[in-house]
Parts: C-alpha cells; sequence; structure tokens
C-alpha cells in the first residue's frame, strides 16, 4: 500500500566524533548504491534498487530473516521510471530502456526461485492508474490508443489478463481525449481523478468522478497565478485539505471548497515558516502539517496519538530527519528513510506492534567508514530587524582555520536545509569551515521574505551574508575566509569579494552569471515579453544601473585571485557569462584561474566532474592561501591512496582534450601530487612527462627513475614500458635480460596482447639464450579476442604489423630462420612472392584540401616532391609514398606480396625519435600503394621513409626536409 | 512581358550572391554604405549555406559552416537583414517564419557582429534542428583580437544582434584601456 502523505520528520543531537578519515572524492561525489525501497502488502517483504557494477539490480529481503534475494537485473542505463508490488506475489515495473523506449512489466514474485528475466510480460502501451487497491487481483489500466498515442481508455482488468496483453475480458471505464493528464484512482472516496489543461481559460483543471458515474466534477481549477494552491488531501466528499498562500504571507493549510471553487476555514499557519507537506488520514481527519525549522523538516501534529508514535520513532533513528516512505496494507510495517547533515540516508523498516526497527540499507555503504559532521543552525537578525537563518558546519579534525562563505543559488525561491550536501561535507572533511546563509529571498519563510530579495542583486542579499558572517567571526578567528558558491551562488561570492576586500582572501565561482543587463538579451529567443518577465520575477526591471552591479563592468575592483568554474552547455547562466567576466578579469591582469569543462551544463553530468571540480578547489584554496597538503608519512596508508586517487582525477581530466582543454603543466602538477603519494600510475605518468620531455625538458634517467619506481610500486605499465625501452634501446641501451624481467612481470599479471608481441619481439632479436625463433613466432600469432570492439582489433592488428615489420627490419636471421618466420607469416598475411620491383608514382609532401563543392569530400594535393615549410594553418598535412609492386612476369590477383615500412623522424637539431613501422600486405594489381606519415606543425626535421622486401632488402628510400 | 518579369524577379531572389569569410586580417576600403558583418557558427552537423536578406542577397557558404564553431567576417551593404533560410543539406532546410527574431542590424563602416546561430541537428530517421541565434559577443571579441587585430583596430565594434548589448562598445573600444 503506497502512502500519499509527506513525511514525518523528527530531529535530536547528535554527539561528536573524535577521529576523521579523509573521504575519497569518488567516494562522496557518487550516486547513492541503493534507492526507491519498497514494502510487500503483506509486510513480509522489503524492496530495494542497487547499483552493481554494470547493473541495476532489484533486491528483496525477508524482513524478518535479513536473507536477499536477486530477482531482476537490468542494465544500468535502463532507468527503472516506477516500481510497486501490486500483491505479495506481483511486482509491477516501468523501465526505460537504452533506446528511450518505456516498457511495463509485471513481475511474478516467489521469494528466493530464481526467474528469467523473459518472464515479464511487456503490457501494451499504457500504464497502470494508480492508487487503485480495492481488489487484489485487478488493476486500472490506462491504454494509449491513436496515432499519437495520445489518447487514454482506462479499463478495470485483471493482473493475469493484462500481463499477457489481454484486454478483451477488461471493463472500460473511460475514454479520455488528447488534452487529458494522468488519471489516478482516489481509493477513499471511491473516484477517478484526472487533471487537464484548458488551453481557453489558460488553467489546470482537476476533476474526479465515481467509477459507477459517467458526469465530471471540477475538484480544483488553479491558474499559474502569483500564489500556491496545492491539494493535500480529502476531508470529506467536496472538501480537499489544500496548501496556500493566497490570502497569506505565509503557505498554509486551508480547506477548500471544491463545488465553489474557493478557500475555506484556515487550518494551520506557522508564525514563521511556509509549509511544505501535510498529512491527512484516511477518515478524513487532519494529521500533521510539516515545514522547515532551521533547516530541519519539521511536523506539528493535530493528533496526540501520531504525536506519541513520532516520539517513539524520533528514539529510533539518532535524532535524523526520518520520512515514512509506505507501510504495508495493515499499517503495521513501516519503510522509514533517515537522512541527516551528518548523514547521507539509510532505509529502516519499524513494526508498530513490536516498536523495533531494523536497518536495512545504507544509500552509500561505501561512506559508512566515514565520519560527517552536523550543521549548527545559526538564528541572527540583520540591521534592519529582519529575522534570518543560516547554518555553519565546523570541520572536527584537520581544521585548517578557514572559512568558506558558501551562497545558495537561485537566488530568489531556493532554500538551505539540515540533509545531507555531499560539497559542504567534502569541504569540511578536507578541514574547511563552511557558512550557509538563508537571505532574503530564499524559500520557505513567506512571500514577502521572498519577494524582498527580487533586484537586490549585490545589494540586501550579500548584505544578509555578511551579517552572518560578522557574526561567526565574532565567535571565532579565522586566519583565511573564501567566498566559493555556484549560479548565483558564483555572482554573490564575487560581489561579496568586491565588497569586503579586507576580510575574503579568494573567490571561486561556479556556472554563474556577472553580466546582469546580458541576462535580457542572452539569445532571440530570450529576448520576448513572456521570458523577459521571468527575468524581471528575480532580477528586477531591466535598467542601465544594472551594470553597476554586474562583475563584468567591476573586475578592476576585485582584489582577490579567482578560479572561474563554467560549462560549456550551460543553457541557465550560458557560457557567455562566464567568458565576458574571464575576458575582463585578463584585461584587467587580475589573478585568475579557470575551469570552463566542455561537456558540462549548468553543473556536471558525471560524477567525476563533482570529484574533479572538488579537488581542484581544494587545491585552489591550498596554493592561494599557502596550505600545505600533509606529509606522507603522516597518513594512514587510506588516507594517502584517498587524497591520491583524487589528484589522479584531476590530472586526468587536464591530461587529455576530452572534459577539460588540455593543459600539460596542470596535469604534470597532480600526477606529481598523487605521486608524492607513492600513487603508481602517476608515478609512471610524470616518468612519461620526462621522456617524452613534456612541459619539462627531456630526462631519461629522470624517466626511468619513474619508471623504475612504479613498477616497484607494482604498476605492470611501468614494466611493460621498462620491458620495451630495455628491448628497442630508447633512452638506454639494449638489455635482453632486464627486457624479458619485466615484460615476463607484465605479461604473468594479464596476458596482454602488446606485451605478448614485445615478448615475441625479444625472442626474435635477441642473442644467447633468450633467442627462440620458435616462441617468438608463437607469440606473434597470438590470437586477437574476439569479444574486442572493432576498433580495440583493428589497434591490436596494427600493433601486430608493426612490431613483426620492427623484428624483420631490425633483426639479424640466419637463412633457415627467415624461412621459417616467412613461413609462419604466411598464416597471417597471405603471399606467395617474397622479392618484387619497387615502382615509384609519386611522393612528397601534401595537404588536404577542401572540395569546392558541398557534400564532396576533400583529398590530399602534392605541394612538394622534396620538402616544405610548415605553417600552421590548421589544414592537415603528411609526407607520402604513393608506389607500385611489380613481380616477376605477368602480375595477376592471385600474386600477393609483402612490403615492410620504416619511418624515421630527425629533428632538426639532430636527435632521432623512436622510428615508426608498418607491413603493408596485398597484390601488384589493383590500386596503387601508399605510406604516409602526419605532420605536425610543431615538429619540423627530416623525414625518411624506407622500404624493405621479406628478404630485408631496401628497396626503396625517400627523404623530406620540412622546416 | 508581365510573364517575363515574373519569372526574372523569381530568378533575381533565387540566387543568392556567394560570400566567403574575409582571407586575410587587412582592413578592407569600404564604401559609404558598407559595412563588416561578423556571425558565428556552431553546428553539430557541416552547413550547406546560411541566406540573409536585406539591401543585398547573400549566402554564406559550406567552406565556412563545418561542423563545430567558427566566426565569418564578411562586408556588405548596411542596413537591416533577415536570417532566411539555413540550408542543413542539399536536401533539407529550415526557412525561418519568425522573422522578427531574426533580424540583425549592419551599420555602415563599422563592424556588426550580430551573434552566433546554434544549429544543433538530432535524430537518424526522423531529422530536426534546433536553432538559435545567441549572444557570444566576448567570444567574437577574442575572435578578432586572435584572426583579425588589423581590421580590429581600424573598426569600431557595435552588436547588431538582438537586443541591447554594452559588451562590444565597452571593451571593443579603441584605445584598449579602463572600462568605462
Amino acid at each position: 500500500m503506497r502512502i500519499f502523505s509527506l513525511a514525518f520528520l523528527l530531529c535530536i543531537s547528535q554527539p561528536a566524533f573524535a577521529s576523521t578519515k579523509i573521504i575519497p572524492a569518488e567516494a562522496i561525489f557518487d550516486s547513492p548504491i541503493y534507492f526507491d525501497a519498497s514494502v510487500s502488502p503483506d509486510g513480509k517483504h522489503f524492496s530495494i534498487l542497487e547499483f552493481r557494477d554494470k547493473y541495476k539490480i532489484l533486491m528483496i529481503v525477508d524482513i524478518d530473516s535479513e536473507e536477499q534475494y536477486e530477482a531482476a537485473q537490468f542494465h544500468r542505463e535502463e532507468y527503472i521510471q516506477e516500481y510497486f508490488w501490486l500483491n505479495e506475489s506481483q511486482i509491477y515495473l516501468k523501465v526505460e530502456r537504452k533506446s528511450g523506449r518505456v516498457e511495463e512489466m509485471i513481475y511474478d514474485f516467489e521469494f528466493g526461485v530464481e526467474r528469467d528475466i523473459k518472464k515479464f510480460r511487456k503490457l501494451k502501451e499504457g500504464y497502470l492508474v494508480d492508487g487503485y487497491g480495492a481488489d487484489p487481483s485487478q488493476v486500472l489500466f490506462a491504454h494509449r490508443t491513436g496515432e499519437s498515442r495520445r489518447i487514454q481508455r482506462i479499463y478495470k482488468v485483471a493482473i493475469d489478463d493484462l500481463k499477457m496483453g489481454d484486454l478483451t475480458k477488461a471493463t472500460l471505464l473511460e475514454e479520455g481525449d488528447e488534452d487529458t493528464g494522468i488519471y489516478f484512482y482516489d481509493e477513499q472516496f471511491e473516484r477517478l481523478i484526472v487533471s487537464t489543461f484548458d488551453w481557453d481559460s489558460d488553467s489546470v483543471i482537476i476533476k474526479w468522478r465515481g467509477l459507477e458515474e459517467q458526469e465530471w466534477h471540477v475538484l480544483l481549477e488553479y491558474k499559474n497565478e502569483e500564489y500556491v494552491l496545492a491539494p493535500v488531501g480529502f476531508m470529506n466528499a467536496t472538501t480537499m485539505a489544500v496548501l496556500s498562500n493566497k490570502d497569506t504571507d505565509k503557505i498554509a493549510l486551508f480547506e477548500f471548497d471544491t463545488t465553489t471553487q474557493t478557500l475555506g476555514k484556515l487550518l494551520f499557519e506557522h508564525d514563521k515558516y511556509d509549509l511544505v507537506g501535510a498529512n491527512v488520514g484516511a477518515d478524513g481527519q487532519l494529521s500533521s502539517a510539516h515545514f522547515y525549522q532551521h533547516g530541519i523538516y519539521t511536523k506539528h501534529y493535530f493528533d496526540n496519538a501520531e504525536r506519541e508514535f513520532a516520539d517513539t520513532l524520533l528514539s529510533k533513528f539518532d535524532g535524523r530527519m526520518a520520512f515514512i516512505t509506505e507501510t504495508d496494507s495493515s499499517g503495521n510495517v513501516i519503510v522509514v528513510y533517515a537522512e541527516g547533515s551528518d548523514h547521507p540516508g539509510s532505509y529502516h523498516v519499524y513494526n508498530l506492534q513490536t516498536k523495533q526497527s531494523k536497518k536495512l540499507f545504507d544509500l552509500h555503504p561505501n561512506l559508512e567508514e566515514y565520519q560527517f559532521v552536523k550543521s549548527t543552525p545559526i538564528a541572527f537578525t540583520s540591521d534592519d530587524g529582519t529575522e534570518l537563518e543560516a547554518f555553519l558546519t565546523v570541520p572536527e579534525a584537520h581544521d585548517r582555520s578557514t572559512l568558506l562563505v558558501m551562497p545558495h543559488g537561485g537566488p530568489i525561491g531556493i532554500q538551505e536545509t539540515d540533509l545531507f550536501n555531499q560539497s559542504v561535507q567534502f569541504y569540511v572533511n578536507r578541514g574547511f569551515t563552511v557558512l550557509r546563509v538563508n537571505f532574503r529571498g530564499s524559500a520557505g519563510y513567506g512571500k514577502e521574505f521572498q519577494e524582498s530579495g527580487v533586484g537586490e542583486f549585490g545589494k540586501l542579499i550579500e548584505q544578509d551574508i555578511s551579517a552572518a558572517v560578522e557574526l561567526v567571526r565574532a565567535q571565532r578567528e579565522y586566519q583565511h575566509m573564501c567566498s566559493i558558491g555556484a549560479s548565483y551562488g558564483g555572482y554573490s561570492s564575487v560581489m561579496l569579494a568586491i565588497a569586503e576586500p579586507e576580510i575574503y582572501d579568494c573567490v571561486i565561482a561556479s556556472f554563474g552569471i556577472y553580466d546582469l543587463p546580458l541576462l535580457y538579451n542572452h539569445s532571440n529567443y530570450r529576448t520576448g515579453d513572456e521570458y523577459i518577465e521571468q527575468v524581471e520575477r528575480t532580477v528586477g526591471q531591466f535598467d542601465e544601473s544594472l551594470k553597476a552591479q554586474s562583475p563584468v563592468y567591476m573586475a578592476e575592483q576585485l582584489q582577490q585571485p579567482i578560479l572561474l568554474i563554467a560549462g560549456m552547455d550551460d543553457e541557465i547562466s550560458g557560457i557567455e557569462q562566464s567568458n565576458r567576466f574571464k575576458y575582463a578579469l585578463e584585461r584587467a591582469g587580475k589573478n585568475i584561474e579557470s575551469l570552463f569543462y566542455k561537456h558540462a551544463g549548468h553543473g556536471h553530468d558525471y560524477w567525476h566532474g563533482d570529484q574533479q571540480e572538488g579537488v581542484y578547489t581544494i587545491d585552489f584554496l591550498s596554493r592561494t592561501l599557502g596550505l600545505e597538503y600533509p606529509h606522507l608519512e603522516n597518513l594512514s596508508e587510506h588516507d594517502a591512496e584517498s587524497l591520491a586517487n583524487g589528484f589522479v582525477t584531476a590530472a586526468d581530466y587536464s591530461s587529455f582534450d576530452v572534459w577539460l582543454p588540455q593543459d600539460k603543466e596542470t596535469a604534470l602538477r597532480f600526477y606529481q601530487l598523487a605521486a608524492d603519494y607513492n600513487h603508481p600510475r602517476a608515478t609512471f605518468n610524470i616518468g612519461s612527462f620526462y621522456h617524452r620531455g613534456e612541459v619539462v625538458d627531456v630526462d631519461h634517467s629522470k624517466a626511468l627513475e619513474y619508471y623504475q619506481k612504479s613498477a616497484e610500486l607494482g604498476y605492470m605499465e611501468a614494466h611493460e614500458r621498462l620491458g620495451k625501452l630495455y628491448l628497442q634501446g630508447h633512452a638506454v641501451d639494449v638489455d635482453y635480460e632486464k627486457a624479458q624481467m619485466h615484460l615476463t612481470k607484465a605479461w604473468e599479471d594479464e596476458e596482454d596482447f602488446d606485451t605478448g608481441l614485445s615478448l615475441g619481439e625479444l625472442h626474435c632479436m635477441a642473442t644467447g639464450e633468450l633467442r627462440d625463433i620458435d616462441l617468438c613466432l608463437d607469440y606473434f600469432l597470438l590470437e586477437i579476442d574476439k569479444s574486442q570492439t572493432t576498433k580495440q582489433k583493428n589497434r591490436n592488428r596494427n600493433t601486430r604489423k608493426s612490431t613483426i615489420a620492427r623484428a624483420l627490419i631490425e633483426g639479424e636471421y640466419t637463412q633457415v630462420e627467415m624461412e621459417e618466420i616467412q613461413a609462419y607469416l604466411r598464416k597471417l598475411y597471405y603471399f606467395n612472392h617474397v622479392g618484387f620491383e619497387f615502382q615509384l608514382n609519386e611522393q612528397g609532401v601534401y595537404t588536404f584540401k577542401e572540395s569546392e563543392r558541398y557534400g564532396k569530400r576533400g583529398e590530399y594535393e602534392l605541394v612538394s616532391e622534396t620538402g616544405a615549410t610548415l605553417k600552421d594553418d590548421g589544414s592537415k598535412k603528411q609526407v607520402k609514398v604513393l608506389f607500385d609492386t611489380d613481380i616477376e612476369g605477368i602480375d595477376t590477383r592471385q600474386d600477393q606480396v609483402v612490403v615492410l615500412v620504416k619511418w624515421t623522424y630527425t629533428t632538426l637539431d639532430g636527435q632521432e625519435k623512436p622510428s615508426y613501422y608498418t607491413l603493408l600486405y596485398g597484390s601488384p594489381v589493383g590500386e596503387q600503394w601508399s605510406s604516409y606519415y602526419a605532420l605536425d606543425a610543431d615538429k619540423p626535421g627530416i623525414y625518411t621513409a624506407n622500404f624493405y622486401d621479406l628478404n630485408q632488402s631496401l628497396v626503396h628510400s625517400a627523404s623530406f626536409n620540412i622546416q | 512581358m508581365k510573364y517575363l518579369l515574373f519569372i526574372a524577379l523569381l530568378f533575381l531572389h533565387g540566387c543568392a550572391t556567394k560570400v566567403s569569410t574575409l582571407q586575410t586580417d587587412s582592413d578592407l576600403v569600404l564604401e559609404a554604405d558598407k559595412g563588416y558583418l561578423l556571425i558565428g557558427v556552431e553546428t553539430n552537423s557541416s552547413l550547406k549555406g546560411i541566406r540573409l536578406n536585406g539591401p543585398s542577397y547573400i549566402e554564406l557558404t559550406h567552406n565556412d559552416l563545418k561542423r563545430g564553431s567558427n566566426f565569418i567576417l564578411v562586408d556588405l551593404k548596411a542596413g537591416n537583414y533577415i536570417i532566411e533560410e539555413i540550408l542543413i543539406s542539399n536536401y533539407a532546410s529550415i526557412e525561418i517564419d519568425d522573422g522578427e527574431f531574426w533580424t540583425v542590424d549592419i551599420r555602415p563602416g563599422v563592424i556588426n557582429y550580430v551573434g552566433n546561430i546554434s544549429v544543433v541537428s538530432r535524430g537518424f530517421w526522423f531529422r530536426y534542428s534546433e536553432i538559435e541565434l545567441v549572444n557570444k559577443s566576448s567570444y567574437a571579441l577574442e575572435f578578432l583580437e586572435d584572426k583579425y587585430p588589423n581590421v580590429l583596430s581600424s573598426r569600431e565594434l557595435h552588436y547588431g544582434g538582438q537586443g541591447e548589448d554594452d559588451f562590444l562598445r565597452i571593451f571593443g573600444a579603441k584605445p584598449v584601456g579602463g572600462v568605462q
């Protein structure tokens, strides 16, 4: 049985904790593992969804024994829009497939009995009408029909018929039109309810009718006016309880006469807070009214028995906010969701008869080992006497004596609460104190309070925040203070720092707005009257004076270092806002760092974005404020790993040109921070920087040192890299023993295709005991994993060609060995001629030229046969050799040859870079052969191509001088 | 004769002058009634053309409308223009029917930035495109500073897109200096 009422809320104070582990960014910025709990109608089973690897699992738990049963499995990317118990043995699910198609299913459930997913029955298109529980064997089903599937027919149908898609025996109750919304069933008064939109009056009309009658009656008509009117429940057949602020400043609980469509008696109004919910019992009696008091979801009871029950419940959940989400049909078994500022959420069952509660799942079991901090509510009064509330969250360990002032977004109609806040807890865990303020304009304190924030950008709103800051600073002295916020909070953070440069040391502004006039002309479709009206409801009337409150035009005044964060796809603030501010700050010569994410909107779509942003922000604070990271020797293994993993996430973001513009210097800095905590991959990557000479000067001895350390830390790619270096003599002298040791370690860890090929090359190239042509060829013939993607397979095929070409061109073989190799190679690349005549057709430097005709592909055009000066004009360039192969006698398609190619690149100062090898095979008849080397504008030098046959004879050589 | 005239008018209307972005950073000697049009294009698929109708009838061509982001700087007769049609491909185009949202203002003798046309095409079997003219003045200014510093130093900047915006007037003002 589903409960439609909103939740209970209870709270008591929390004890302080003694010690604090460093929470990994990837643990706190993540989705809950468990979510969407429910209970069977008989109260015996509890169901919940679980993220596990690539899957989403529907878990069912026997409440008494706590035995778990995996009922159904879906792909992680499939979205389970809704599920609920129809009766003790059947569960209804509504699933959005990866394709976007929505399917509804009924799952026949028998605890502990394995069911095949195919046993789900796909229903005809439609949905179950919510709330019908009169007969557990029947449901109300809305069948969507008509060309656009917008006509709804409501049937009463047996579940067993419905799951077979059979509506022939069902009773048709109602046929809606294209404007009808979703149907509901009111079990209390046995009525069908539906909402429709009336285009003439621009109103939403909620209507009802009894199952057996035909006439519809208006329940509530609501136009999008300047007030709230939200139904709560039925008090009798014609009277509803509603939440409204039509006639009051605060959202209050009223009677509503459905026949006259007028508000009636005021039932309950809080003197300070808007109501956010209420509960009406099945008998039509008021049960409770709900509101956020000091950020805590609080309930006012109308009934003593309810209050006593709440008190009992209160004692079971450590005083955290406890929400009843569902009960069984008897009302005795209750599902409770508990959450608090220091608790990321857990599901419990509570038995009303035994008064026992049992915790079944933490939403984030991987956070269970960490200590979170409870926020302290602060009540204060502004200079003009307005009562305000704020929340202070103070670290219990690693205190950095730094206050982060964090204005919320909006700013109108948003409210800070005492629920769990990932960002706040992350910063607090890293030693920062966080202050949040419900300034004027925030939701929850009535119309007047909310409207008093309109147009107060950079004025009253920031004065309210500053009043809270003053209060907090009077209680304790902080060595540093920064402002940090997102959306409106980004704007506010900047304005606070400009207003009080003497107390703020830095600013972190994310996804914000910085040019207020731009809000009125962001785009052609956002300049119309309707849009402007919306903007004015928050910012006020357009006025030239808005510039005076816009950071873009005040950039000169910002004295503090700023980290500016934005999403390139931000449809709410618009990236132009952040880019304008960045431009203005840079032009004013200010100290600015920016993170403009390529695939983020008004926030991140993926958790790794939040993780990277969190780690980068901490690093910005540390660098700006001169705060040191803890030394490795002072940290537990766990804490060092937590910090290191975060640094690597940040480094990866800057290393690849995917989520952020590539910034190798930042990448190196973060890899170095992680390497300082012995992170194996970060250590390896630093070796690569020294090896390639990226950001730092080429230093092979340092590169080897880092590779060696990474290998000692157990990173297998370091073993593979060292093995290849010793094998090919890059950066070190050739040493086949060392190569074999490293490559074997990597191979034993994971039989990776690349490593196997290198081992093959080793046994072909080595002298002495390690030389083993048979073993070499066995490795060369390794099978490519068929389960790999086409891209991976092609990559492996190319790596094999390259490795074999290198081994054949550079190795020394006896005639017997070469014949054996050639015999093996025929298994991979069919050829029947070893020698051939090389016939050059054309060679030189080529530039890609777009076609003048739309839709026609461009092509590479020869610009010089010997060399060229590169221009960084954005066009693709390559050096290329086009040729034919000719065998003795008449060539036919049955004739096949193999050509080995080696490209070398020598820089202008004479440094020879690692060569590129490949192997070509095919028939002399047909299209001409070619081999090319793509040119980078910043890599001038001599490029040489050498072509060989399978007898290692050089058949052609060409050099190109690129300036 | 009437028929001939009608056909001739149709022909004239159908033939927009194809224009390409300025190839070098050299300020042109503009006739008194001409100004520069600076328009950005952000598209997730290469477009065939964009037609603007006003004192002259021009078509921005596919060479400047490749997938990704790009700015196009061309000179044309001053006056009000309507971005009239976006040619998505050989087979599909969007004819703008709410021209009041797509009217831009080209003033003589100055660089007129009118906005970035965003074209996001979706779907495979049923393909559709979302279009919007977005004000990205700061990106336009950065583009000019990077690619056309000489032209920029010779001309004033004017925002000729929808709504009013002072950013280019303030930050594009010469000599480079503080905000007024």
